[in-house]
């Protein structure tokens, strides 16, 4: 009986230090500035958008990351959250309110997660989203780890994706680590981009005809860039069938931040 | 001696104080707001994520300040020179077609989604050019609040090395809880539809 109150109280005391935790530091790291071909934009020059360099989590966020944020933000709990900023699969894989339960792997990437939640967790942490041409040039950075030939760092990196996708093992895809260190950018689940609301084509439009013009204005203009890059096309596909409320399995977060040469206000 | 034990009056006159003092700050609430209902928003009401808004008069305002009246609301640039001024040209018929004591209540709403471009001054000019009455609202955010409003109504943009966007062309009606009833997906709009979708979320909410 004792021992049982001692049990209690130590589960209490548990319970009051995880409430009173801060936000977790994601774990930086430095993307250089590069070009990226964005596709479905018309009117980029041959080289390429010059993209500023910035800096991007080494992985995206965790379970157990997001178990944090939910307890100190109990708004964000799943039988809190208003239907309007997280649909009804929001964390639909967890246990409970702030419990994972036995299935869920604390260190995975955290999926059933909506656009603003995703923004709420960046900004809670102290930093913000990536956007999509930010992610993209992060997952160009894979020269020199696989192959020099960018169509050979295509076919590898989408064996490495369906590679991840045969592994059942959820931390598998951290092990795909680019060439300045971030991990799980293929192969496991896709990520929230700030501007995922971007790609404006309508549901109709194939590869060689302009969308409705009625719905968009200049959109018959843009065109895919590179359809022989799969896996960015799949990502776009992707990005340009979402809206910010759904909370799906194969959808996780990363959490980005200005670079310090570029932050006019400087760390937080 | 327990509250069971004590007479009956003074527990009556003791609930009655309690009540009292429990629903003070309510009636002081409810006498101060402008708008007669203030229970809380519905589950998918876009006024439940806060943003913060400035008007072309330089007059800052929250999303959720349009709480209490039906609202139409799209999203342009102002140096857009396609198909933004047909948004507003359409929202405006919308407004002429309305019978005057609907269009009384009702809020037109232009959000700009090129905040680097569209300053206060910028949004001003446009208001003027395009001859916009006091029922209009211009308004400008940061680039976060901005990209959340358009996500809240399905906006696509983008802008293109041009310095011009793509876009969509939605217009969207919202009734006096901030919740989506109708959207136009396109420029020109199926103006019979619009109108009358205004007009429903008008009595909708008189009926409340």
């Amino acid at each position: 009986m004792t021992r049982r109150v001692v049990f209690a109280i130590l589960l209490c005391g548990g319970a009051v230090r995880a409430a009173a935790q801060p936000a977790p530091a994601p774990r930086f790291r430095s993307v250089a500035p590069g070009p990226v071909r964005p596709m479905f934009i018309a009117g980029v020059p041959d080289g390429g958008l010059a993209v500023a360099g910035f800096l991007l989590a080494e992985r995206p966020v965790s379970n157990a990351e997001y178990l944090r944020f939910v307890t100190a933000n109990p708004e964000w709990q799943r039988s809190r959250v208003a239907r309007i900023a997280a649909d009804v699969s929001y964390l639909r894989h967890w246990a409970g309110d702030t419990r994972l339960g036995p299935e869920v792997v604390p260190a995975a990437p955290v999926v059933n997660v909506s656009w603003f939640a995703a923004r709420a967790y960046a900004d809670w942490v102290g930093g913000r989203l990536p956007t999509t041409q930010e992610w993209e040039l992060a997952a160009s950075r894979f020269r020199t780890s696989i192959s020099g030939d960018p169509d050979r760092v295509n076919a590898q990196l989408l064996a490495l994706s369906q590679a991840g996708a045969r592994d059942t093992t959820p931390l598998a895809a951290f092990r795909i680590v680019s060439d300045e260190g971030v991990t799980g950018l293929f192969g496991g689940p896709s990520e929230w981009v700030d501007d995922f609301n971007t790609v404006v084509t309508s549901g109709e439009s194939r590869g060689d005809s302009g969308p409705d013009d009625g719905l968009f204005c200049a959109g018959g203009a843009a065109l895919a860039a590179d359809p022989s890059n799969y896996s960015a096309f799949m990502r776009y596909a992707l990005r340009g069938s979402l809206r910010g409320s759904y909370a799906l399995a194969t959808l996780g977060v990363r959490v980005a931040r200005d670079s310090p040469a570029t932050r006019s206000r400087g760390p937080r | 001696m327990n509250a069971s034990e004590w007479p009956a009056p003074i527990v009556r006159r003791l609930a009655r104080h309690a009540l009292l003092a429990l629903c003070a700050p309510l009636a002081l609430a409810v006498a101060q707001s402008p708008v007669p209902q203030r229970g809380a928003l519905p589950e998918q009401s876009l006024y439940r994520l806060a943003s913060r808004w400035t008007n072309y008069d330089g007059r800052s305002i929250a999303l959720a300040d349009l709480r209490g009246q039906p609202v139409v609301v799209a999203m342009v640039y102002t140096s857009c020179t396609m198909t933004c001024p047909m948004i507003t040209r359409e929202m405006q018929a919308v407004q002429r077609d309305l019978p005057p004591e609907v269009r009384a209540r009702v809020r037109f709403v232009l959000a700009s989604f090129d905040p680097a471009r569209d300053s206060v001054g910028a949004l001003r000019q446009h208001a003027e050019k395009m001859g916009l009455d006091d029922r209009w609202l211009v308004v400008r955010a940061s680039p976060s609040d901005t990209r959340q409003l358009a996500v809240l109504l399905g906006v696509s943009y983008r802008q293109l090395p041009s310095g011009d966007f793509d876009h969509s062309n939605i217009i969207s009606v919202l009734d006096a809880g901030g919740v989506l009833q109708y959207q136009s997906p396109r420029v020109p709009a199926d103006r019979p539809r619009l109108v009358r979708s205004v007009l429903e979320t008008a009595q909708a909410r008189t009926q409340k």
